[in-house]
């Protein structure tokens, strides 16, 4: 009796804990797996064959808070949702726009605000204004991106306007619109901020911006499922942590980052 | 989230975006097949005049095109040809790259149907008094024409499905409109079945057609309103 009294409390006891082992599913136990397509300068991208930016170091400052490994699973960008959706990454961390569609379908941590700008070629040939100067043009973004749909958008307002559509050319990646753009493949692009910045950064001479930027108080978020709740918490945990004791910013600097991203 | 939706799934099937994708995709994998033909038949020929260095030169023209992806020719005529100053649209670095990948694979395909065609028929034609071309015209190509077309069918129905390699050089092909659509409501399922939809259409309308030419190159058709051959079915050569 007194065995079996022993037995139930120990086991009480050791219930939360248990249960929230339990809790968190993750897709490799030990390892937090994110999906993330490295193409999206200065947030992910591969430098000498290892993924690099941002997102991968706030990830390893985020996994080490919560007692996982950091494990990136690299894909293209029109994948990370899927991927997200069908159970094969615990979180997707690729510069995700928190968007009204993306919403519907997943849970998000905004962790960085952005905002979007037009890039064009240097000495600007087609004498691009900004945003509203787009009409007629080619302009390329990344397939499935925010950048897409705000293109089309804009695209949608000059042909209200009486104006000609803008000739969207979508490509896999942020750098793949950079080539396209530096080969006069098209006019322009549009892009984050961030983004744009970090090409100019790399190549100079190359690229020029048109225009102020816009939407400039987008949310970058850690796509989650809807049901991930415990995860969830936990990494909202660690990354108020992380905010705190100086990490976050100093990953803000390390990237090049001004200080108005900070989502904090 | 119920896991099918009929309706998006219809609804994606009837709209104007993927009717004009499928019409791409047809319009790339018919020009690439032309283009295929043309570059295929030309290198065959090149190797039946028998001139070595023109051998050596289709040779090194199918060692390049079939043994690099198909993938990389595209990525290859999107992303590097500009280095050289040649900037072409999307479409037709597709064309391009297809079509002369298909060229190598077409050239081997038509090689066996003119090696098909006997000596004894070109025997004959020369015992008739043809000149050589008179007789690779008249004798040798209508021939081999018709043992070809069965592969070139096969060939045209891969490059229908290799067409959806351009989707990443941002041509609006099928399959880049099935990925768009389903990016803003992430309806995967119902975006990518009406592609498959759209891709298994096409495939049957092109297996029809190689009947049709079939039948009509099939010699039993040149008796004209004659269903059964009237021939023996092994006619004495």
């Amino acid at each position: 009796m007194f065995r079996r009294t022993l037995a139930l409390s120990i086991s009480l006891f050791l219930l939360p804990a248990v249960a929230m082992a339990e809790e968190l599913q993750l897709v490799e136990p030990g390892k937090l797996t994110w999906g993330s397509s490295p193409t999206f300068t200065p947030f992910e991208f591969m430098r000498d064959g290892k993924p690099m930016g941002f997102d991968v170091d706030l990830m390893d400052a985020l996994s080490k808070r919560i007692n996982l490994s950091s494990n990136m699973m690299g894909m293209e960008f029109k994948g990370v949702i899927p991927a997200l959706l069908g159970n094969r990454i615990d979180v997707g961390v690729s510069g995700l726009y928190v968007t009204a569609e993306r919403q519907q379908v997943a849970d998000f941590i905004p962790y960085v605000i952005v905002g979007n700008q037009i890039v064009v070629q240097k000495g600007n040939p087609k004498h691009i204004s900004g945003r509203d100067g787009l009409c007629g043009f080619k302009v390329a973004v990344p397939v499935n991106t925010a950048f897409e749909a705000s293109t089309k958008q804009v695209s949608a307002e000059c042909t209200a306007a009486g104006k000609p559509a803008i000739d969207i050319l979508s490509l896999p990646g942020s750098n793949n619109v950079a080539l396209a753009l530096s080969q006069g493949r098209v006019d322009g692009a549009l892009n984050s901020t961030a983004t744009i910045a970090a090409m100019m950064g790399e190549t100079p001479d190359v690229y020029e911006l048109a225009g102020p930027a816009f939407d400039a108080n987008t949310k970058v978020g850690i796509a989650l499922r809807k049901d991930s709740t415990a995860l969830k918490a936990q990494l909202e945990q660690a990354l108020q942590a992380v905010v705190k004791d100086g990490t976050y910013a100093s990953l803000l600097k390390k990237w090049n980052l001004p200080s108005t991203a900070s989502a904090f | 989230m119920t896991l099918f939706q009929p309706a998006t799934f219809l609804n994606y099937l009837l709209s104007v975006d993927y009717a004009a994708a499928a019409g791409n995709t047809l319009w790339i994998s018919l020009a690439s097949l032309v283009l295929g033909l043309c570059v295929g038949l030309i290198l065959a020929m090149a190797r039946e005049v028998g001139f070595p260095p023109l051998n050596a030169l289709v040779s090194v023209y199918l060692w390049l095109f079939r043994g690099t992806p198909a993938l990389l020719q595209i990525v290859f005529a999107f992303n590097v040809l500009p280095a050289f100053g040649v900037v072409l649209p999307g479409f037709a670095c597709a064309v391009l790259a297809l079509g002369l990948n298909e060229g190598a694979y077409m050239a081997e395909i038509m090689r066996s149907g003119i090696r098909a065609v006997g000596q004894d028929q070109r025997d004959a034609a020369q015992a008739l008094g043809l000149r050589k071309w008179q007789m690779m015209r008249l004798i040798v190509l209508p021939q081999a024409f018709r043992i070809v077309i069965p592969p070139i069918g096969n060939q045209f129905i891969g490059m229908l499905k290799l067409s959806a390699l351009v989707s990443v050089i941002g041509v609006h092909e099928l399959l880049l409109v099935a990925d768009q659509s389903a990016s803003s409501n992430f309806r995967y399922l119902e975006a990518l079945s009406a592609a498959a939809v759209y891709y298994l259409v096409l495939t049957n309308l092109f297996m029809a057609v190689q009947n049709r030419i079939e039948w009509a190159l099939s010699p039993s058709s040149s008796e004209r309103g004659d269903k059964v051959a009237r021939r023996p079915l092994l006619s004495p050569t």
